[in-house]
């Protein structure tokens, strides 16, 4: 018994010895406010190209599954709609959700003290137009296609100005036309080689982030020596990333292809640095003069940055990310942001509505920012959000023509995006029971159908009953269904019942294609 | 000496016996497996797929078919991110890729050019075969534009054979957002926009408003490795099948013909090898091709003849708006046709070689003809100024139309661009007081 305890102790202080060891070798190689989640892979050129797909006028877009930008275009204005069209890059699309809630919860009156009401019975219907790496002209041309193919707005918000400015440097060194795509290049005359390149960064990728986590998981994640591990394994992820992004360079090296780099133009030295904020100022002033000629309001928002100097205290998390910047990518961001705003002023002296976001930040020293880019937490978005609506509503928006509208006195469903669909009731609803039940009938086409010959596809039809529901805003019930990933899913007819719960049933609903 | 002359003869006879046996052999075998020889061989699928045409009166291409128009398509087209394809043929002062012309740097028109008067020309292959006798017109009335006019008119010809809206606009919104500054923009269209999105959607599914050229460049780009091996492989069975000087006698040889049918098989077996690797369910489906093909699903949900009507009414009405925002003028036409009713008494030429009211696109055109005139009525209307020359050769008897699309021979452009420009000037005379230069955009100072 004695030669046990002895040699669990034995083993036991082996094990703490080593784990010691382990702790004192990560801290000495490793920065302590470099935490493991801080090694999280930067997006980068190729990861992206494997899920991005052509598009006839978007460029690229991301593949069907991971789709969330609006292909088809909004049926033409419904009774007690206010269709809102948001456009801007990956910033814009990540606070499509907190916007879509700030209006919601402007639209049923619970957002504050503030006097936020849209008439009674609209309900704002938000159409995602961001597409994540895109920059302008991308925003003038999804909004005139929209338009070209029947779409109608009631309003037209735009968030961007970092890849504008961020994405051109990056362009001119690899040879190809400022405001071409940005990973045009590598989806349009790939070699089999290049391709092949291009899959084993994803697969490195992927590697990295089933490394990430597991580091986030389990009991061995307090370990130092699986720390220790998982880090030598993440730098020979890393290393191979490298290595593999420098040969899809060399491979790509070569003569200038008319399709994959765009038209060669020469600038002149004054001419670099205007490029990219040109552009975003004429795409800006089409988008602008389009929504003035279809009579839809128009606001614009320039994007919040941390290279942007003063306008937020850094956390020691932010600091460190920032130092984890690409070369340059601040000095752009220095040098170009004053030029955007002075932009912005024109826009303003033309009578649209431009507001500078870059300050949101300023009075909120927690961490908001979370990589080397511009993208931010939960939080940060909440507040990028509410800051839009607060502005909009200052300058008396989102209200413009609703006031004939009537509630069509039944419910409605609107589908947001890919996956969640949010249904509240349009007229007063008194829900007692939070367990209540909603039943949804669901067409769809099923996702292994995908031959476009066939003359008719099949279509699947089926009842779902659903429990995940019960918010509550104001006087109106509001339901949230998770529909996975399906795709050309077409919402029927649904039916809300529960205790005390008058059912109604919904016979119109909004359909959404991926 | 006699005796070994004797010999001689004989080996000789016997070999030339053993010859014809064995060229009657080969002869036999080649009857056996092919039918009767003859010295041009059939090329079977391979010369097909060099001369195949386009399934349009058949529903939904069958894989062969997408290969092929895959492969016409990249040798005559290249993907672009908003206009969705641009022609190869790149004429005059096209700015499709803006900025670029046959690799030679020009600009796109922009506002610091001076007092240059710049006219965009935007549409279908008709447009651009017009385009050129426009910028004639355009140079010798410029002097009657009235008191504002410019001393060194433009023409840029950003028409694409094939387009059809949204195309046109989209070309439109990217080359003013790209910093384009256009004075007059003239827009030629009716006949692709009409004639081809209904059945699209019906052939190629629910996406008719996206070109099927894009969709045939997508799945080229996906195989572009492969297209370039079919390619040498037809090469080297057209070589075979073309006799050299030296070679000819050897093309009367039954035996020589056989190995030659034999490469060439092996040859036709690998390009269909190659043909069903692109159209493999998986690489379909997960290609780029099918991706892309997916992303655009719902595009345009509808199988109804009226959404090209439809679609070519908003584009313009979109067009206008851009333009006009612009401080400039936008002009819009449509087409002549030979299949509109009282368009034009064809000659005995025409009806021969220019006019197949059968064929699918003119049943669709004449279907959909009164819905156009209508949308035009609207767009004129909406305070557009549109023009309807469907009918303008109605007192023309002499030869005009060159095919049964749509196209025209010298005369019939000339004429064209003569009618347009008329309507131009009347217009521009018109509107003389509203300085040209005004309403331009400001640029802030460095």
């Amino acid at each position: 018994m004695k030669k046990l305890i002895f040699l669990s102790a034995m083993l036991f202080l082996t094990l703490a010895v080593i784990e010691l060891m382990a702790l004192f070798a990560d801290r000495l190689l490793h920065d302590e406010t470099d935490t493991l989640a801080a090694d999280a892979p930067e997006p980068r050129f190729a990861e992206s190209t494997v899920k991005e797909v052509l598009h006839p006028f978007y460029g690229h877009v991301l593949e069907p599954r991971r789709q969330t930008l609006n292909i088809m275009p909004p049926p033409p204005r419904q009774e007690g709609a206010f269709v809102i069209a948001l456009l801007g890059s990956s910033v814009a699309k990540n606070v499509a959700r907190e916007f879509r809630n700030a209006l919601i919860g402007r639209s049923l009156g619970t957002l504050g003290t503030e006097a936020l009401e849209l008439e009674a019975g609209i309900a704002p219907v938000l159409v995602d137009l961001t597409n994540t790496g895109s920059h302008q002209p991308f925003q003038a041309v999804a909004l005139a296609n929209m338009i070209a193919n029947g779409g109608q707005f009631d309003a037209i918000v735009v968030v961007d100005g970092y890849n504008e400015i961020a994405d051109v440097p990056n362009h001119l060194l690899l040879g190809l036309y400022p405001l071409f795509p940005r990973f045009w290049s590598s989806l349009t005359a790939v070699t089999p080689v290049q391709r092949a390149i291009i899959g084993r960064i994803g697969k490195l990728r992927q590697e990295q982030q089933e490394l990430l986590r597991a580091s986030t998981a389990g009991l061995l994640r307090h370990s130092a020596v699986f720390r220790l591990i998982r880090r030598f394994r993440m730098g020979q992820a890393e290393r191979l990333l490298v290595f593999a992004h420098h040969e899809l360079t060399a491979a790509s090296v070569g003569k200038h292809h008319l399709e994959k780099h765009g038209p060669r133009r020469a600038y002149r030295e004054d001419e670099l640095g205007q490029i990219g904020t040109e552009s975003w100022y004429l795409g800006a002033l089409l988008m602008a003069r389009l929504a003035e000629r279809h009579g839809a309001e128009y606001y614009h928002f320039l994007q919040p940055n941390q290279h942007v100097p003063d306008t937020k205290k850094l956390s020691a998390d932010e600091l460190a990310l920032v130092r984890r910047a690409s070369y340059g990518s601040r000095e752009v961001v220095w040098q170009a942001y004053p030029r955007l705003r002075q932009y912005g002023g024109m826009l303003r002296d033309q009578g649209f509505k431009f507001f500078d976001l870059s300050w949101i930040y300023e009075d909120h020293p927690e961490t908001l920012y979370i990589d080397p880019c511009c993208h931010v937490n939960k939080r940060g978005n909440e507040l990028l959000a509410a800051a839009i609506v607060r502005r909009i509503v200052a300058e008396g928006g989102l209200g413009g023509g609703a006031g004939s509208l009537t509630p069509v006195g039944r419910g409605v469903f609107d589908v947001y995006d890919v996956g969640t669909y949010l249904a509240y009731s349009k007229v007063p609803c008194q829900l007692a029971d939070t367990s209540a039940t909603f039943f949804l009938h669901v067409m769809r086409t099923p996702e292994d159908d995908l031959d476009p010959s066939r003359p008719s596809r099949r279509r699947e039809e089926h009842d779902f009953q659903f429990r995940r529901f019960g918010t509550v805003f104001g006087d109106r019930c509001v339901a949230t269904v998770e529909l996975g990933d399906w795709h050309n899913a077409t919402l029927r007819t649904g039916q809300l019942a529960g205790d005390g719960v008058p059912a109604w049933s919904v016979d119109f609903v909004h359909s959404r294609y991926h | 000496m006699k005796v070994v002359m004797m010999r001689a003869l004989l080996v000789l006879a016997m070999l030339l016996v053993t010859f014809a046996a064995i060229e009657a052999m080969a002869r036999l075998t080649y009857r056996f497996i092919y039918g009767e020889y003859t010295r041009g061989l059939p090329l079977g699928g391979t010369q097909a797929a060099e001369t195949g045409t386009v399934a349009d009166e058949r529903d939904a291409p069958s894989g062969n078919e997408q290969v092929e128009q895959a492969e016409r398509a990249e040798q005559m087209s290249f993907l672009h991110p908003f206009h969705g394809y641009v022609s190869k043929e790149i004429n005059d002062g096209r700015g499709l890729l803006p900025g670029q012309r046959r690799g030679r740097d020009v600009a796109v028109p922009r506002h610091d050019q001076g007092d240059a008067l710049v006219v965009a020309v935007l549409g279908g292959s008709v447009a651009d075969h017009v385009a050129g006798q426009l910028r004639t017109a355009l140079h010798r009335r410029i002097s009657e534009f009235g008191r504002h006019r410019p001393a060194e008119p433009t023409l840029v010809n950003l028409a694409n054979p094939g387009f059809h809206q949204p195309q046109q606009a989209m070309v439109l919104a990217n080359m003013i957002a790209s910093g384009a500054r256009l004075d007059i923009v003239v827009n030629l269209d009716g006949f692709n926009d009409v004639s081809i999105p209904g059945h699209q959607a019906r052939v190629l599914g629910p996406y008719g408003l996206v070109h099927r050229t894009w969709s045939a460049l997508a799945l080229a780009n996906d195989h572009r490795a492969r297209i370039a091996s079919i390619r040498r492989l037809r090469g080297k069975a057209r070589e075979l099948l073309t006799a050299r000087p030296w070679q000819e006698p050897l093309y009367a040889s039954a035996v020589f013909g056989l190995l030659r049918r034999f490469r060439v098989d092996r040859i036709e077996r690998m390009i269909v090898l190659e043909h069903h690797q692109m159209t493999d369910a998986s690489a379909m489906r997960d290609g780029l091709h099918g991706l892309a093909v997916k992303a655009t699903r719902g595009y345009v949900g509808r199988d109804d003849p009226r959404i090209g009507p439809e679609s070519w009414y908003r584009g313009s009405r979109l067009m206008a708006g851009l333009v006009e925002r612009q401080g400039a003028r936008y002009y819009h036409f449509l087409q002549p046709s030979q299949y509109a009713p009282g368009g034009k008494p064809l000659s005995d030429e025409e009806l021969a070689s220019a006019f197949a009211p059968e064929q699918r696109f003119a049943r669709e055109f004449m279907e959909v003809y009164p819905l156009t005139i209508r949308y035009g009525r609207r767009l004129h209307a909406d305070g557009v100024k549109f023009f309807d020359l469907s009918n303008i050769f109605a007192e023309h008897r002499e030869t005009l139309y060159v095919d049964i699309c749509c196209h025209l021979n010298q005369r019939g452009n000339e004429l064209l661009a003569e009618h347009m420009m008329r309507r131009i000037v009347a217009n521009e005379r018109f509107i003389e007081a509203s300085p040209l230069w005004n309403g331009r955009d400001q640029k802030p100072s460095a």
